[in-house]
Formats: structure tokens, sequence, C-alpha cells
């Protein structure tokens, strides 16, 4: 993929140990288990004494696709309402967001709709996003069933999963597909216009995500 | 206890129109399901302590502060974060006392503007934020802004919880003392002590996330000696400009942005 001649921003001159670079977000509700869900795929690691997240968290993982370095940038978002006007303009150069509702907590799932629209709204149009119900091992909890979930998922376009990061049910499943499903995508757009692969000119996979001054909107 | 808090409120402030506690409760436990939030932070406050968890003996105070404030100022309400200062402040006075201190810090302008979100004003403290670290350290200041970590990533954190979140609590409570001495000139201060201190680190990450991870979640083994004499040689006034001219200055082009 010859996306990464463009070193704008797919390498970091100073560091020559990956090929490729995502930026990815997990957002959802309050306590959802994004934390929790970050720890367990970047450290392998779950407490249930994590303590909430305040602004944003960040975790740096490298993993082998196609024999291809991907490094990945995962911003952790705070997920409570007051903090979006902020979060939203992380979005901004993000390839993929994970949309986590818990599967114990209706109303984070009744939130996945406005979730979603904010990544329409504020993300670009070719950033991948997989729906995650989390927190699967509580099953005597449960009020929102698989079924509603893919149906929800379908309805939304969207790839779906149950984890838990508790039990370390399909975490890592997730973050494979979303950079799976992100190359694919690259490749995709890479066939279709080729003029893409030397164009500095403004196509959406070239676009560079500029150091973050989003939230200061002066 | 709450209406404790209340009561003593009352005699220290002139709103004299508040209603039961119930009554404000029920009203805004509708704004986002304010009161599951506040029941689901108390329990991630400080958990390594095991004092602030259900069953530990400073829960129910610190639900009780909480849920208390946002009845008092539903217009702030309660946002992710409070829960660090009201529980720091309950680890060093009793309940109704850390309430009252607890509404008094957030009344102070640059918490008010933070945990309101005040985009404007937060922009005018990261840009004067900006100007002293450039002044501090200047090369540090380059480098962050090349590698694209800007201060809303790991400031906001730091302010909106007064150190308290981001340190270990031995350091925390030491710059808390002088700031509620000094006021909140001592929080940028500090910040950019923090930052002196983790030069070397910092000047050798090339990636913005690994940097900002690093600042959001500092070393565990921080020394509070070594942070406060890094903090000692940090100056806020910079041209000629003491800390509020500068902060003044950015608030008035952020006003004159907006216009």
């Amino acid at each position: 993929m010859a996306v990464s001649q463009d070193n704008r921003w797919q390498k970091d001159a100073a560091d020559q140990n990956f090929d490729y670079m995502f930026k990815l977000l997990i957002i959802g509700n309050s306590s959802v288990g994004k934390t929790s869900f970050l720890f367990r795929y970047a450290d392998d690691s779950f407490t249930s004494a994590f303590v909430s997240t305040v602004g944003i968290d960040f975790k740096v993982k490298t993993v082998f696709r196609n024999d291809k370095r991907v490094k990945l940038q995962i911003w952790d978002t705070a997920g409570q309402e007051r903090y979006r006007t902020i979060t939203t303009a992380y979005y901004r150069g993000a390839m993929g967001f994970i949309l986590m509702y818990d599967i114990t907590n209706e109303e984070s799932f009744n939130s996945v709709q406005d979730w979603c629209t904010q990544i329409k709204t504020y993300s670009w149009d070719n950033a991948q996003v997989i729906l995650v119900g989390n927190k699967c091992d509580m099953e005597d909890e449960r009020v929102i069933s698989y079924e509603r979930g893919k149906q929800l998922a379908d309805q939304l376009g969207l790839e779906f999963y149950e984890t838990s990061a508790k039990e370390n049910i399909n975490v890592k499943a997730v973050f494979e597909r979303l950079v799976d499903i992100i190359c694919d995508k690259m490749s995709e757009s890479l066939d279709t216009d080729p003029n893409l692969v030397n164009a500095s000119k403004s196509t959406r996979l070239t676009d560079n995500p500029q150091p973050q001054n989003g939230s200061c909107q002066c | 206890m709450v209406q404790r808090s209340m009561e003593k409120l009352m005699s220290f402030s002139e709103c004299g129109s508040m209603a039961s506690l119930e009554e404000v409760t029920s009203d805004c436990g509708d704004q986002e399901g304010t009161i599951d939030l506040i029941r689901l932070d108390v329990s991630r406050t400080f958990p390594h302590l095991c004092i602030f968890q259900k069953g530990g003996p400073y829960h129910d105070p610190l639900h009780n502060i909480l849920g208390a404030y946002a009845c008092y100022r539903p217009d702030v309400g309660y946002v992710q974060g409070m829960s660090f200062l009201a529980a720091t402040l309950l680890l060093n006075m009793d309940e109704a006392d850390a309430f009252i201190t607890f509404s008094n810090l957030l009344n102070r302008p640059a918490h008010m503007a933070f945990f309101r979100m005040d985009q404007p004003v937060m922009c005018a403290y990261y840009k004067a934020f900006e100007e002293l670290l450039a002044d501090n350290l200047p090369l540090l200041a380059e480098h962050l802004q090349n590698i694209g970590v800007t201060p809303d990533l790991y400031v906001l954190d730091w302010l909106l919880t007064v150190f308290a979140r981001p340190l270990p609590l031995d350091a925390a409570v030491r710059i808390w003392d002088v700031y509620l001495r000094d006021g909140e000139e001592f929080l940028l201060r500090a910040a950019i002590g923090i930052l002196k201190l983790y030069d070397t680190v910092l000047t050798n990450q090339e990636c913005t996330a690994t940097a900002a991870q690093f600042l959001t979640r500092l070393p565990e083994d921080l020394c509070a000696e070594a942070l406060f004499r890094a903090i000692a040689s940090v100056r806020t006034s910079a041209h000629k400009r003491t800390f509020s001219q500068i902060l003044q200055a950015h608030m008035d082009a952020v006003a004159t942005t907006a216009v």
C-alpha cells in the first residue's frame, strides 16, 4: 500500500518502527468500560478498580497486519455528555472508532444512535466504526440482547461484537477487525482512485491529522 | 449530613430559595442521570485507597458532597473530575467543611470555566500556559508543538483535579497547599514544573499519543521533592508582565476572536 509514501501522516521521520499509524478512538457513555477495554487490549490487564477518565487517556500499541507494522494510537475519551464539546474536536483525523455500550445498561445502548451522529458530524467520511456491546460476562444483568445489538448495528451499517474486557472475550478481535477494515478501505480508495497515491491534494485518506488545537476554537 | 451541609451553606451564602433536598435531587436527577453518574464515579475515585468504595468509610460522604453540589449549582451540575477534588478535601476535613471548601474552590475562575467547559476561557488558559512554557522551556515547548501534544490533551485533567488524579497523593497535596495559598497561578506553575522534571523523557518522545500517555499517567514513583525543586525555578511572569496580565491578554484576544 503506497500510502506510506505520504510521510506527512503515515510515517514519523524520527520513528521508523512502523509502516502505518492509525488513530483510533473509543467512545460511548460513561462507565461502559472503555478504559478497561483499552487496558485489556494494550496491557492484557483488568482491574475493577479503574479510575474515571477525565478528558482523554492514551495508549499506543504496535501490531502486525499483512506483514506491515501498524502503530495504533488509541484515544480513550471521557464518556460524560459535558465532555463531548471537547472530545468531538479529537474525532478529526481518527481512522477508526470503537463505539461502545454496556449490555447491562439500557441507556448506554439508547445513546448509540447519538454517538453515531457525532461521528458522522465530526469525523471524516471514511472513518470505520465498530459497535461493541461490552460486559457480556454479566449475563445475569443483561438487558440488551445480542439480537438487539446486532439489529442496531445492521441498521447503522456497522460491524458488531459483544465483548468482555473482564473475561477477555473478543477484545483483540475487535481491534484486529477494525485494523483490517481500515486497511481494506485504504486499498479500496487507492484502487478506485490511483491519483491518491501521489496526490498531496486533498484526498480523504491523506488528510493530515493536524496537531490538535481543535479544542481551541479561537 | 447533607442537610447539615446545606444548612451550614445557607448561613454562609445568600441563596435563600433552596428547595428541599429531595425535590432538588429529583430535579437534577433528570440531567443525564447525574445521580447515577455520581454513584459510578464515587467508587472510581482513588480506588487504591479503598475508602471511597461501597462499604468504605468515605463512600457516603463523598456521594453526599457531590450530590449536594449538583443541587446547589444545577447550572454546573456534576462533572467527571469533581470527585477527585471532593475526595481530596474529605481526606483533610469533615463532610460539611469539605462541602463548603469544595463549593468555594469551584467558584475560582479557572475551575468554574473548566467544569462548565467554557471553551474561550479554557483556551485563554491554554494559551497563557503555552506562553509560559515557551518562556521557561523553549526547546521542549517547540518539541511538544511539533509532535502535536497541545496543552488541551493533558492540562485539562491536571487543572480539573488539581493534580489529584495524575500525581501521587503526597505530591498532589503539597501542590494543593501552595495552590490554596497562592491561587491559580500556581496551578500553571506546577504544570510547567512537571514538564521541567520530565524534560528529557518528553524530548525523546516522537509520537503524540506516547507523549500524551506519559503526561496523563505520570510515573507513580514521582518524587515530590524533585518536583518542588523543579517548580521553584519556574517563572510565571514573562517579558515584564505578571501572570494575571498574561492571562488577561489572552482572555481579551480570545474575546476579540469570538466577536
